[in-house]
């Protein structure tokens, strides 16, 4: 029964081309056996040595609730809300989306994304935190060098209320 | 023998008022929330003198006192107000983004800072001076000290309180610092940090003001809320440098009562007087 579920796994993962350049990160949310469970609250950032943000990925919360209820918890994500949530309108196109279901998530920032385009080479940090309604949060990063067209790939495990969070670069040369 | 032991009683209580009376009764202004995100947000507040950090047992305060401004500095209506038996509570409508400002000002008969209330005493004059070997008090008004001439005394000293001034703060959005701009009047503080953006393990700084200046060596004292469920309550006592900052580390995330306590020293018809001034503020530093 389990290997059909694995072999449709893949097509779950790679929804978007992944060529030279993109970059794709790679967010588990873990399946939690709980009495009361609701999807967690998901930011990922590129932090800059210095913790300040140079670009934000995803905010996924509960967008569609009626009159923009869903940002009362916005909060919670506590070190995204200090870091750059409170500073910008929501919700924000390409940036904002649904809370997603437990499972591993990719996503592919093309080369040409402004967010990346416009990075400059340096050290960096992917950055991401998980707060769930009545449950617990947790930031997981993985630190990273931009700019140099050399292939990346790195991961970091969260142990509560993130899994595997992975990001990839493919060469550019 | 029960008499004696009240009269040394008397004497050490009596001795207390002034330096420490604020800390047998603590004034507080404890919102639910200092951090919000959102539009069309509630907070509710509870306020209290109690002993224990934050959960009201003896007296509630005056609303009549409580002030509340809005991120542009316009006044915001107290909603759902209830003046309790050992506490006052009142609910936020946040209207706007920003930084909410909610204070309990001096003034009014039997509230905390004013005449009468506990800690305040203000325009009241305590005088102390010694006799026979023996510390003699007294208390009064300018005019009476003229009229009974309490300058004669020997080594007459006088003491008196510039008030106390309770603060809280609450942040929808971004912090903003419109309406926390010292306005250059009695005890103060420039809030270096902003007192919405406390997070454990950074250092918050905070400059003490007393009519607008710098106050070197002014006491600041933080407590961590939950105090009776401690044997030790834990109180930090620091003080301000040359230049009024005191550094705040934060040890545990939590709610935390601080107490900045300044004085000045001048005359008064010819007699010393210090005149001590209270601030204080409820604080929440968050886990990062």
């Amino acid at each position: 029964m389990k290997k059909p579920l694995v072999a449709l796994l893949p097509s779950l993962v790679a929804p978007a081309a992944f060529g030279a350049g993109d970059l794709r990160v790679t967010i588990e949310i873990p399946r939690l056996n709980v009495a009361e469970y609701h999807r967690p609250y998901v930011a990922a950032w590129i932090a800059k040595p210095d913790n300040s943000v140079a670009a934000n990925l995803n905010v996924w919360y509960a967008v569609d609730m009626a009159n923009g209820e869903g940002a009362t918890w916005l909060k919670d994500l506590r070190l995204w809300w200090r870091r750059s949530g409170r500073s910008l309108a929501l919700p924000i196109d390409g940036v904002s989306g649904a809370t997603r279901a437990p499972g591993e998530h990719a996503l592919v920032f093309k080369a040409s994304d402004p967010r990346l385009a416009e990075l400059a080479p340096g050290e960096y940090q992917l950055v991401v935190e998980a707060s769930r309604e009545v449950g617990g949060r947790e930031v997981v990063s993985v630190p990273f060098t931009w700019g140099n067209g050399v292939a990346i790939k790195a991961e970091a495990r969260g142990e509560n209320e993130l899994g595997r969070i992975g990001i990839e670069i493919l060469s550019t040369q | 023998m029960n008499t004696r032991l009240f009269k040394i009683a008397t004497f050490v209580a009596l001795s207390c008022i002034g330096a420490t009376l604020a800390h047998a009764h603590r004034v507080w202004i404890l919102p639910s929330m200092t951090v919000l995100s959102g539009t069309d947000q509630w907070v509710s507040v509870e306020a209290a003198v109690s002993n224990n950090l934050f959960f009201p047992n003896h007296r509630p305060v005056n609303l009549a006192q409580v002030q509340v401004t809005a991120p542009d500095g316009s006044p915001v209506e107290l909603k759902n107000a209830t003046g309790g038996q050992i506490r006052s509570s009142f609910e936020l409508h946040l209207e706007k983004q920003g930084t909410y400002v909610i204070s309990l000002r001096p003034g009014g008969r039997g509230g905390p800072g004013g005449p009468g209330g506990p800690g305040g005493q203000q325009g009241s004059l305590m005088g102390t001076w010694e006799e026979n070997g023996k510390v003699q008090r007294w208390r009064g008004t300018p005019e009476t000290l003229v009229s009974e001439n309490m300058a004669a005394k020997p080594g007459f000293k006088l003491r008196s309180s510039g008030g106390r001034r309770v603060f809280a703060f609450v942040t929808c959005g971004a912090p903003t610092t419109e309406n926390l701009k010292p306005t250059g009047k009695d005890l103060e503080l420039e809030f270096i940090t902003h007192p919405t953006d406390l997070v454990a393990g950074e250092p918050s700084t905070f400059r003490v003001l007393l009519d607008g200046k710098p106050v070197a060596g002014a006491e600041v004292a933080i407590v961590r809320g939950d105090d009776r469920f401690r044997n030790d309550a834990g109180e930090i006592t620091l003080h301000t440098d040359a230049e009024g900052l005191v550094k705040i580390d934060w040890p545990v995330a939590g709610r935390y009562w601080m107490e900045v306590t300044a004085s000045v020293l001048d005359e008064l018809h010819g007699v010393p007087h210090e005149k001590s001034f209270v601030y204080i503020a409820t604080l929440e530093a968050l886990p990062l």
